[in-house]
């Protein structure tokens, strides 16, 4: 064996001799010629397909706040607390409207039309993916 | 290939145009394939690791964030594939009779010592651990910076220079080693 053996001293040009091994012939063998088809043909019979990923109308952080906005809504309405605030409606008859269906109940049933139309989406999502 | 480009091609994959990652395919393979046989050094594993590397991005395209280059998170899928493809075949790949390194046709005695020291490098780097050998391999790579090799190896800057340092200083015990057991052949001959 004629080759020197590495001391000490030496580290540096072991350095620089494994940089040179690492970086020797880097990308001059190619992959086979038939590389891009193999891979073609294995994606071909892939049961995983890549599809772009739809993000729900509303999020975990809407629906947060909009049940935050909810329980605000009822905690006045449910302490009898009398509120300072009062809003002029206009002329189409706000008022009448409300003596008819009561603010609570129209506050349920748009929630729950939201959540509907939510989760049916999301069903529809599950069977597209 | 211009990262717009490749974008390009990701969006139409992902819109169901299965073809346009071909010209993806063939854009990285030469890189991938590179990777591949530097971490593994066996030509028939690196090109099924390379293809297996090509198969995982495309079932899992739709994660990649476009926050960093396309070519980087593939890298590191790559080297992750090929760091399990050495796990999976050990006990084949450290049977050294079987790797052939690559030697050229001149006889000189300059390229024989040049040569014996290559081929000993070659052998003491293939008794490091797969993950060791995988941060030696990235690390000296002239393509890759160290901000990229972090990246691959999903490590800080700071830690990847830390482990090719350990990497480096037991390689070169290994050589030490190596080199004495030869001459201890040539002797006993």
């Amino acid at each position: 064996m004629n080759s020197k053996p590495y001391s000490m001293n030496e580290k540096e040009k072991f350095e620089e001799e494994l940089k040179l091994h690492m970086n020797e012939g880097f990308q001059k063998d190619p992959p086979s010629s038939n590389f891009t088809h193999l891979v073609m043909q294995k994606i071909e019979n892939a049961p995983v397909k890549p599809t772009i990923k739809q993000k729900p109308l509303v999020g975990i952080g809407g629906w947060l706040v909009f049940g935050g906005f909810a329980v605000l809504m009822l905690i006045p309405l449910l302490s009898n607390a009398e509120s300072s605030f009062h809003i002029e409606l206009p002329k189409i008859k706000f008022d009448h409207l409300w003596s008819h269906y009561s603010l609570i109940p129209v506050t349920f049933l748009a929630v729950a039309i939201f959540i509907f139309a939510d989760t049916l989406y999301r069903k529809k999502q599950r069977k597209w993916n | 290939m211009k990262e717009e480009q490749v974008h390009n091609y990701i969006s139409d994959v992902l819109s169901g145009d299965t073809a346009a990652f071909t010209f993806l395919v063939d854009e990285y393979k030469s890189m991938v394939y590179s990777i591949c046989l530097k971490i593994i050094a066996h030509e028939e594993i690196a090109e099924e690791a390379a293809q297996d590397t090509f198969l995982k991005a495309f079932q899992s395209l739709s994660k990649f964030k476009r926050k960093s280059k396309f070519s980087t998170w593939l890298y590191q899928i790559a080297y992750f594939t090929a760091i399990n493809a050495i796990r999976k075949q050990q006990p084949e790949l450290s049977n050294l009779d079987d790797i052939a390194y690559k030697t050229g046709n001149s006889m000189s005695d300059d390229f024989m010592i040049n040569q014996e020291r290559k081929e000993l490098l070659h052998k003491a780097i293939l008794q490091l651990k797969a993950d060791e050998r995988g941060i030696i391999t990235l690390y000296y790579l002239d393509e890759l910076s160290i901000e990229e090799v972090a990246s691959i190896t999903r490590l800080t800057i700071s830690n990847v220079k830390v482990k090719a340092h350990r990497c480096r200083k037991k390689l070169y015990h290994i050589l030490e080693q190596l080199l004495q057991d030869e001459f201890k052949t040539i002797q006993y001959e």
